[in-house]
């Protein structure tokens, strides 16, 4: 009998789902934490201040400049950026040499240091939020390319998931306020369909402009066709996709004429920006007669086109004070990578991103649960079966004890340790390894009911880990308002207490006689 | 206007789901005239709109425009849960 057009759409859903599910997973909750990268980014590094120091931007970017002086006094470029932003109440400043020979990189050297004094700080070695970020197009112990193939080809799984989905879901309108709470497959089907079209919006977006992110690497001939298979040609190319078409730029002129005063610099953009409104500046061929200081607003709205002041660095003339005209493939383009990583976000919108990214991870882990539902009356014992439900389990369970591994580790490990972003990740991995092999051993229903405990503690204990080994726990952050910082804690009791929830709810055992869907229908 | 467009948003969610015949049935409510229930489905897409409105004056139109999907996605939870909750309990 020929297939209906739903049937095969049905099949698609069904088994690409269930393939790229675990990767997905993985990909969407490193994702949804790399939306508070930077305050993680902070509470990894507790030697932070509690309170950012006032200090006027000007002052804070000459004391950059200082530091990179004296380090790098001949660079290709310094870069400073001042305190102020979402994870800092430091100055970060970096420099790049000219580089050796053509096309290679230069020497760079960074660091953190305290806006009032310009003296460098050092936090303890950590991956940071920065670190899940990566791993969420990159995975992890492989290189880069390697990853970003496999999740290049589960996010288009994805979206022919999502494409199908809806197309499947035939009571998307009747069905949208409907969910019947239990046990059951049908309580799984309702809430896999909820997190979709409730979510569907955030669902296309992410996973189209994620396909967007790499098309450099999953396009590359079709790139190549028009700009040229060298890697000086695929950079141009790059460029003008993630930047907007840069100023030009003069080389190097080998004439030293020393760098202008910042302060009327500084005055001049705040004009027009506001106070504090510069949040990146930027020196090229600083000494030469051909300097340029770029000052760089951050970004405001979703466009990715960064305004941005250049002036003369040896004149203090502004060059260049406005947004550049894109064409508009780029500027479609860049809204779109624009309205992924969500960096225009204050802290509302950032919640909605974050709970957005988090209902696209329940939506994947209900699909994966689903799976098992609907067949676990008629596979019960299949090996194919058990290794689904094994997987399931140690993924939905294990990756969220292994960030909070990762979290764990960042408090634990000695901080004089050498490689110790390294081993912090490596405890994430570690913990998910051995709840992999737990969910492989134990019998399923109890095994499930045994890793959220174990989630809810390893979140719930967060917040007392955090009091034991730091100054920055919730009795310091919350009094002081440090938001930012109490909210990870916080969060972490948030995913305590729903782990713990979900525990309690589980039956000990799985439900035994009538499949799931008899039972559902009796309901009915 | 942030607090107008979760708090608009969520009204016309919970118009569009109370001119359903299933969710007032839930909430122990005949169901609607046709008039009724135009009525509740006009006032929902009001709602929402002016949801959007608010959310347009507190970011600005461009990150509005993305705050009102997230507003939408979140809000909607509320009639999902309230009816859930009811369901079970009657």
């Amino acid at each position: 009998m020929k297939e209906g057009f739903r049937q095969s759409m049905t099949w698609l859903h069904t088994w690409g789902g269930l393939l790229t599910g675990w990767v997905l997973f993985f990909v969407f909750l490193t994702g949804t934490a790399g939306y508070v990268d930077a305050e993680l980014d902070r509470w990894m590094r507790p030697e932070k201040p509690l309170m950012a120091p006032q200090v006027a931007q000007a002052d804070a970017l000459d004391r950059g400049l200082a530091w990179l002086e004296a380090e790098m006094p001949t660079a290709a470029r310094w870069f400073v950026i001042p305190p102020g932003n979402r994870e800092q109440a430091d100055l970060r400043a970096f420099a790049e040499a000219y580089p050796k020979k053509e096309g290679a990189r230069g020497q760079r050297v960074s660091a953190y240091l305290n806006p009032e004094t310009g003296v460098p700080v050092v936090y303890r070695e950590t991956g940071g939020g920065r670190l899940l970020y990566r791993m969420h197009y990159q995975l992890h112990y492989m290189p880069k390319l390697a990853g970003e193939w496999i999740v290049g080809f589960c996010t288009m799984v994805m979206f022919a998931a999502i494409v199908t989905g809806v197309i499947i879901h035939a009571r998307i309108f009747k069905d949208f306020f409907t969910f019947r709470p239990g046990n059951g497959q049908r309580a799984w089907l309702d809430a896999h369909n909820l997190l979709g079209v409730l979510a569907l919006p955030f669902h296309l977006m992410i996973t189209y402009s994620g396909l967007l992110f790499l098309c450099y690497v999953y396009m590359a001939p079709v790139i190549a066709t028009d700009y040229g298979w060298e890697r000086k040609e695929i950079r141009t190319f790059v460029e003008g996709m993630f930047n907007s078409g840069p100023h030009e730029i003069p080389e190097r002129a080998g004439r030293a004429v020393p760098l202008v005063p910042l302060a009327p610099l500084v005055a001049e953009a705040e004009r027009r920006w506001g106070e504090g409104g510069v949040r990146q500046m930027e020196v090229r061929h600083p000494g030469d007669a051909n300097a340029r200081v770029i000052f760089y607003l951050g970004e405001r709205i979703p466009d990715r086109a960064r305004q941005r002041m250049v002036f003369d660095g040896t004149t203090g003339a502004v060059l260049d004070d406005g947004r550049q005209d894109r064409p508009v493939p780029q500027a479609v383009a860049q809204t779109f990578l624009s309205l992924h990583e969500g960096l225009f976000a204050g802290p509302v919108l950032r919640w909605l991103y974050f709970l957005a990214g988090l209902a696209g991870t329940a939506m994947i882990a209900s699909g994966l649960v689903l799976w098992t539902r609907k067949r676990q009356a008629r596979l019960r014992g299949a090996r194919g079966f058990a290794l689904v439900e094994r997987l399931n389990l140690a993924t939905i369970c294990g990756l969220p004890v292994g960030i909070a591994a990762y979290l764990w580790a960042n408090r634990l490990l000695p901080l004089d340790m050498t490689g110790r972003a390294a081993a912090e990740a490596d405890a994430l991995f570690l913990a998910w390894a051995v709840l992999a092999l737990h969910a492989g051993l134990r019998p399923a229903a109890r095994a499930w009911a045994e890793q959220c405990w174990v989630a809810a503690a390893a979140f719930g204990l967060i917040p007392l880990l955090n009091a034991l080994t730091t100054e920055r726990h919730l009795g310091a952050s919350l009094p002081a308002g440090q938001w930012e910082l109490a909210a990870i804690d916080l969060g972490c009791l948030a995913f305590g207490a729903g782990f713990a929830l979900v525990a309690w709810r589980l039956p000990r055992r799985r439900p035994v006689s009538l499949p799931a869907r008899a039972v559902g229908e009796a309901a009915e | 206007m942030t607090v107008l467009a979760f708090a608009a948003a969520l009204a016309g969610w919970f118009c569009l789901a109370l001119a359903m015949a299933r969710h007032r049935r839930q909430l122990g409510r005949p169901p609607a005239s046709a008039g009724l229930e135009a009525g509740l489905r006009l006032a929902g897409v009001l709602c929402l709109a002016l949801s959007f409105w608010a959310a347009g004056r507190a970011w600005g139109w461009d990150a509005g425009a993305v705050a009102w999907f997230g507003i939408l996605t979140v809000t909607a939870a509320g009639p999902v849960l309230v009816l859930a909750f009811r369901a079970a309990r009657t």
